[in-house]
């Protein structure tokens, strides 16, 4: 796991964590182990390395259904995709920090990032682009926040000072689709 | 990332030598598809079955593939668990033709040709 280099922000202190608890509680990070913290850059091979950590980490535990860990895969990479194009704006070696709280048979996830603010201060919508167009209409984007939204609803985003926080729950399953 | 080509039974089968079609490699994807594609006229399957992870970007580097060939058919074979998540969530299953592997997608040549 790379070491978090002095030259970044400092990351937040285990109160930070508690005085969330006030909040409505989502993926409440001070309730204890197996809370998996996982720092990133973003760059070339992120993506692969997070979805790697993440598989293991959450497989290791063998708590929890296959579709479960599929879902989790599927939403974290999408996250992460999000922070490095538009938080960071493609550039690498912007910090990730990545927290898996495995706790209560759930897994809730909480993404933080020192990047740009989202748009309007709010988690972007996530309607699921139209497929039934003709074939020059198709989509090419806008399927990512259409995913996490399905597979972990309702995701709380918040910034603190120059700190993006999106918290989550991954959902386990998809069949109300 | 590569995308190998060969032709099996007239059908031109494209296969990603990646286990991941994400992001990074989305461009160059591209461009190798329509290289492959370019200058043939039957049916196109990929074979996914290689491909255990796509992402929201590789789902549309698939779909700016499928565009490329204006018209004709994108076929898809084997895709794993996640891949098929993917496809289904976006409902862009409805988009391609998708056979359960490179057998039956090659199977499906004597339908057609009847």
């Amino acid at each position: 796991m790379p070491t978090w280099p002095a030259h970044w922000p400092q990351m937040m202190p285990m109160q930070h964590n508690r005085s969330v608890k006030a909040q409505p509680a989502i993926g409440d990070l001070s309730a204890g182990p197996p809370v998996m913290r996982f720092q990133y850059e973003t760059g070339k091979d992120c993506l692969g390395t997070v979805i790697e950590n993440v598989s293991t980490a959450i497989s290791e535990t063998g708590l929890f259904s296959k579709q479960l860990c599929e879902n989790a895969h599927v939403v974290v990479a999408e996250v992460i995709n999000n922070i490095a194009e538009h938080s960071y704006q493609g550039k690498s070696g912007g910090p990730i920090q990545l927290s898996i709280d495995m706790s209560d048979n759930k897994i809730a996830v909480e993404a933080l990032d020192f990047g740009m603010p989202m748009p309007q201060l709010a988690v972007p919508c996530g309607q699921r682009p139209n497929h039934a167009v003709p074939m020059a209409s198709l989509p090419e984007g806008g399927f990512g926040w259409y995913l996490i939204h399905t597979l972990a609803p309702k995701p709380r985003y918040i910034r603190r000072g120059h700190t993006n926080i999106l918290r989550f729950v991954v959902q386990d399953c998809d069949d109300h689709l | 990332m590569n995308l190998t080509s060969k032709t099996q039974d007239g059908v031109l089968v494209l296969t990603p030598d990646t286990a991941r079609i994400d992001a990074a490699g989305a461009v160059y994807f591209k461009e190798q598809f329509r290289a492959a594609t370019d200058a043939f006229s039957g049916r196109v399957v990929m074979n996914l079955s290689g491909v255990n992870f796509m992402d929201s970007s590789g789902l549309g580097a698939i779909v700016s593939a499928l565009k490329l060939l204006r018209g004709r058919k994108l076929e898809l074979a084997g895709l794993t668990p996640v891949v098929a998540k993917v496809f289904k969530l976006t409902c862009m299953d409805q988009v391609f033709v998708i056979h359960a592997d490179m057998a039956s997608a090659l199977a499906a040549n004597d339908a057609n040709a009847a």
